[in-house]
């Protein structure tokens, strides 16, 4: 994983137009979202209906939510990232499975990938940078515990059997990596130098 | 913007690393439930969001795949079909949501109609009810935004956190199953509707509906209760299903409901009716 670039901050915030009915801010959206959202769906999904179906329902919790974003809490991509992912894994749960994390048949009879445009490499980038910031300084079993548990979608248990690790070493590094880069969003927000060191003192 | 503080209780705050990572089940949604209703000024969403940042960055390994252009269309297509009526409030054609009061609560004069004797021979509930459907004005459409902001809630506890809390703490309450009626189209409609009259709450979860154009139909729920006026059901609400999989929806009854009888789903015109010319769609009764 390279060094981070810093934050940048949204040019042209496409959420809040949504909110207002701008039907183009859709279109904007889709062009600047549709890629994420169909790799987080096909990565929490096992067919290709099923990852539309996904795609369909994070999009209308995307636009049913537009309003509530706040640009000082976090990145647009974050927030677009955190409404599907909720309903990814409210969708995982009720179907009793964790995600697929290989690659899956469907994904051939998917388009290749067409090149990014500026703006979703840009997106990308500023939503990953003051995460990676912090997974830099993670010890590597730390870093592999978030990896398992947020990309993974791995249980607790099953990180803790594979990395030979107590269960409650495994809770503990996902609570601690995730207070820790939820303190390093708020201080990308803030612009000011972070204080709490509470994800380290539990 | 002041930043809320993460809660100090572990447990409070295990639950919300695990709703971020690997979900809850129903027991922790409850519990999580209480504690966020407990404690509204703890910062709800933070370790959500701090996952969701986590994945973008490990996501930066892998190449991103376009979303596929048929798929791209259609849900433009959906947030174009969802919001013409907004567009139509906007341009005059309707009363802006914003100002717009919250009318006196509706209830359905009923009549008897030679449509109901078809019907009748479920329970006199149901015949009651079909015999009264008839055509009325459109409710204040800012009861329906009203009751869609409710359930956009993101530091609030989502509807089917609600709903596993009224579950778990109501002493009263009743659960009927959907079952769709004559029209082929609604044969597959299942999930059930729970309310306390106790606490004058209750959800809908819906299975197999078919989704609805916003622009020109909303689902409508009525509510027969005997105990008011059995000829006479209350306006639960209306709103919409965007696609064939599971909703949950909270009910908002427009006037006390004490001993619910049965519950009805009608498609109505954008915004509902006072008094609907059915047909009913789908019923839920004990």
């Amino acid at each position: 994983m390279s060094a981070p670039d810093p934050p940048k901050s949204d040019d042209a915030p496409i959420l809040p137009r949504i909110a207002a009915g701008d039907s183009a801010a859709v279109q904007e959206a889709l062009d600047r979202f549709g890629g994420l959202v169909w790799s987080l769906a096909r990565r929490f999904t096992r067919s290709a209906a099923d990852a539309e179906d996904a795609v369909q329902e994070v999009f209308i919790a995307v636009w049913s939510n537009a309003g509530r974003y706040d640009a000082s809490i976090a990145s647009e991509t974050t927030f677009v990232s955190m409404l599907a992912r909720r309903r990814l894994i409210d969708r995982l749960r009720k179907k009793g499975r964790e995600p697929v994390s290989e690659s899956i048949g469907y994904v051939a009879e998917m388009p290749a990938e067409e090149g990014k445009t500026p703006q979703q490499q840009l997106e990308i980038d500023e939503a990953s940078a003051q995460a990676e910031a912090v997974l830099e300084e993670l010890r590597p079993e730390q870093r592999d515990v978030l990896r398992l548990s947020i990309y993974g979608g791995w249980s607790h248990q099953k990180i803790s059997e594979q990395l030979s690790l107590p269960l409650g070493t495994v809770k503990t590094h996902a609570r601690r990596g995730l207070i820790r880069i939820r303190e390093q969003l708020g201080v990308a927000a803030d612009e000011k130098p972070a204080t709490d060191n509470r994800g380290d003192s539990k | 913007m002041t930043r809320l503080d993460l809660p100090d209780d572990d447990r409070f705050l295990d639950l919300l690393v695990a709703r971020a990572t690997v979900g809850l089940d129903e027991q922790e949604r409850v519990e999580l439930g209480e504690l966020l209703v407990d404690a509204p000024e703890v910062d709800a969403i933070g370790i959500e969001l701090a996952a969701a940042a986590v994945d973008v960055a490990f996501m930066q390994e892998e190449p991103e795949i376009p979303l596929p252009s048929h798929l791209r269309s259609k849900v433009a297509a959906q947030w174009q079909e969802a919001h013409e009526p907004e567009r139509a409030a906007s341009s005059g054609q309707t009363t802006p949501m914003a100002t717009q009061p919250v009318g006196p609560a509706k209830v359905l004069p009923l009549t008897t109609s030679p449509n109901s004797s078809s019907r009748a021979g479920t329970r006199q509930s149901r015949g009651a009810f079909l015999g009264g459907l008839g055509i009325a004005a459109a409710l204040a459409f800012a009861v329906f935004v009203g009751w869609q902001l409710r359930q956009q809630g993101l530091n609030e506890p989502g509807a089917a956190e609600r709903r596993d809390l009224l579950l778990a703490q109501a002493t009263d309450v009743v659960r009927w199953q959907w079952k769709g009626l004559e029209d082929p189209a609604f044969a597959q409609a299942g999930g059930d509707v729970i309310w306390s009259s106790s606490r004058q709450d209750g959800y809908m979860t819906l299975r197999g509906l078919p989704a609805n154009d916003p622009s020109t139909q909303q689902y409508q729920l009525w509510i027969v209760d005997p105990g008011r006026d059995e000829k006479h059901p209350v306006d639960g609400g209306v709103f919409d299903v965007p696609s064939s999989g599971e909703i949950v929806v909270p009910i908002a009854a427009k006037l006390a409901v004490d001993s619910p009888a049965a519950f009805a789903l009608t498609l109505e015109q954008p915004g509902g009716v006072v008094v609907s010319a059915g047909p009913l769609l789908t019923l839920a009764q004990p």
